[in-house]
């Protein structure tokens, strides 16, 4: 139950944080630079979070990330998703990246690892895209912006967990 | 076994969680489809929080540019503040100079006119004010290296000021028609009326005549009769403030409105010599009505 109440903050979360980027960038003329909350969700859910739920939870952000991107085949982003989910948690059972510059440098390769799943799958996939080489070209700025929201989603999300009690094992954020 | 069990289970939980989206991007990659219902839910679940966030922003952008464009406003209004004061300022000086032209004009034009007197124009430099507000006394930048002379009449376009009481250097002090020790032969023209104008201080000065039946009028000029041996005969002195006359002893009073008035005096002329002292009874300065 606890867990269902964590996953379901997060996403709230995660929906939140998807809702202000497109009008906040759009206000600031920086469209084209959009960092990705969901994505530093998904990194930070597998140091903290079961198995399971997390598996989930990256489901439930995909399909999220989706509806916000509009553009892109339904599935892009939970492939990519579940896909980042899995590398992440084989990396904690190496690294426990639960610090500010650990988990600034793994969501920095996650969302790198992220734009080339991108350019993959819609090779494969969506027979309209044709900008390939924009994936490429914004793929590094991309992941510098998205660094920054690895510790910022962490210490939001580990500061909802200690407000609302959810977490009773060692799994904050540190 | 239930390790191994367990470890089945996420095998087949990932490996349908990552053949689904793969079908699900191969039927929406699709170009000859209709819409899906999924696709439908996430519009509608999307869109609401863009809206609001969208809206909020909006707002907040649109508040922020309002505040930008308020400094703005504050500013240029301060701007323009400072310009009109400027423009108060010069108009300011500007009707100054317009009302010193008209005088110095008036002054020429009365030079020009009074062709047996000599006159020097002089500038008043300082008044003295009695505690009731009137100019008693005013100083000019002309003194003895000027030729100037004690006893010497001070005029201007509109009438007579004065005569000068001191001369010290390059200044003098003008005693004028209003100070009680002051007295000058006047006449009201056109009537064989004469007497004589008495200072009386603060208050107006009063035209004194023999006792006679008169027919004085508000407003009738008194105009110097050269009778007194200082003053040119035919300048305007003064009107008369009343038609009625008042008895006092042996004479007849009434008081008289002098023709300059002495509080705004800038430039005057005083008379250093006269070789013609009659002027033409029609060329009273000041056209002979106030």
């Amino acid at each position: 139950m606890r867990t269902a109440v964590r996953i379901t903050l997060w996403l709230f979360i995660g929906y939140l944080m998807l809702s202000i980027e497109s009008p906040l960038l759009t206000a600031f003329h920086v469209r084209m630079y959009a960092p990705d909350p969901a994505l530093a969700i998904v990194v930070f859910s597998a140091t903290a979070i079961e198995f399971f739920p997390g598996l989930v939870l990256a489901v439930l952000l995909g399909i999220l990330r989706d509806g916000f991107a509009g553009g892109v085949p339904i599935g892009m982003h939970v492939e990519i998703y579940v896909l980042l989910y899995l590398a992440c948690v084989a990396l904690t059972r190496r690294l426990d990246y639960r610090n500010v510059v650990l988990i600034t440098v793994v969501v920095m390769l996650g969302s790198l690892l992220s734009s080339v799943l991108f350019f993959v799958l819609s090779a494969i996939f969506d027979r309209d895209f044709e900008q390939f080489d924009l994936i490429f070209r914004l793929a590094i700025p991309q992941a510098l912006l998205t660094a920054p929201m690895g510790p910022i989603v962490s210490g939001l999300l580990s500061f909802i967990d200690d407000k609302f009690g959810l977490v009773e094992r060692e799994g904050g954020f540190r | 076994m239930r390790e191994r069990h367990t470890r089945l289970k996420v095998a087949v939980a990932c490996l349908v969680l990552l053949v689904a989206p793969l079908f699900s991007m191969y039927f929406h990659g699709r170009q000859d489809r209709s819409q899906t219902l999924i696709e439908t839910v996430l519009v509608e679940v999307t869109a609401p929080g863009q809206r609001v966030m969208s809206s909020f922003f909006s707002n907040t952008v649109a508040l922020w540019k309002r505040y930008f464009y308020l400094v703005e406003v504050e500013k240029q209004n301060e701007e323009l503040r400072k310009a009109i004061g400027e423009l108060k300022l010069s108009a300011s000086r500007a009707q100054g100079q317009e009302e010193e032209n008209r005088r110095l004009r008036a002054m020429l034009d009365f030079k020009t006119e009074q062709t047996g007197l000599e006159l020097a124009s002089a500038g008043v430099i300082a008044r003295e004010v009695s505690p009731f507000f009137s100019v008693s006394r005013i100083r000019l930048d002309r003194g003895g290296v000027d030729l100037v002379k004690v006893n010497m009449p001070v005029v201007t376009s509109t009438g007579v000021v004065g005569r000068i009481e001191k001369v010290a250097g390059e200044y003098c002090d003008v005693m004028l028609l209003t100070d009680t020790r002051c007295r000058i032969d006047v006449q009201v023209p056109g009537k064989a009326v004469s007497g004589t104008l008495i200072g009386m201080g603060d208050s107006l000065p009063v035209f004194r005549i023999p006792y006679q039946k008169t027919a004085l009028e508000k407003g009738d000029p008194l105009i110097t009769t050269g009778h007194d041996r200082m003053f040119p005969k035919g300048l305007v002195v003064g009107y008369l403030t009343t038609g009625e006359v008042k008895q006092v002893g042996q004479h007849l009073e009434s008081r008289v409105e002098p023709a300059v008035r002495f509080a705004a005096l800038q430039e005057v002329f005083v008379v250093t010599n006269e070789s013609e002292a009659i002027l033409a009874p029609g060329s009273i300065p000041g056209g002979g009505q106030k």
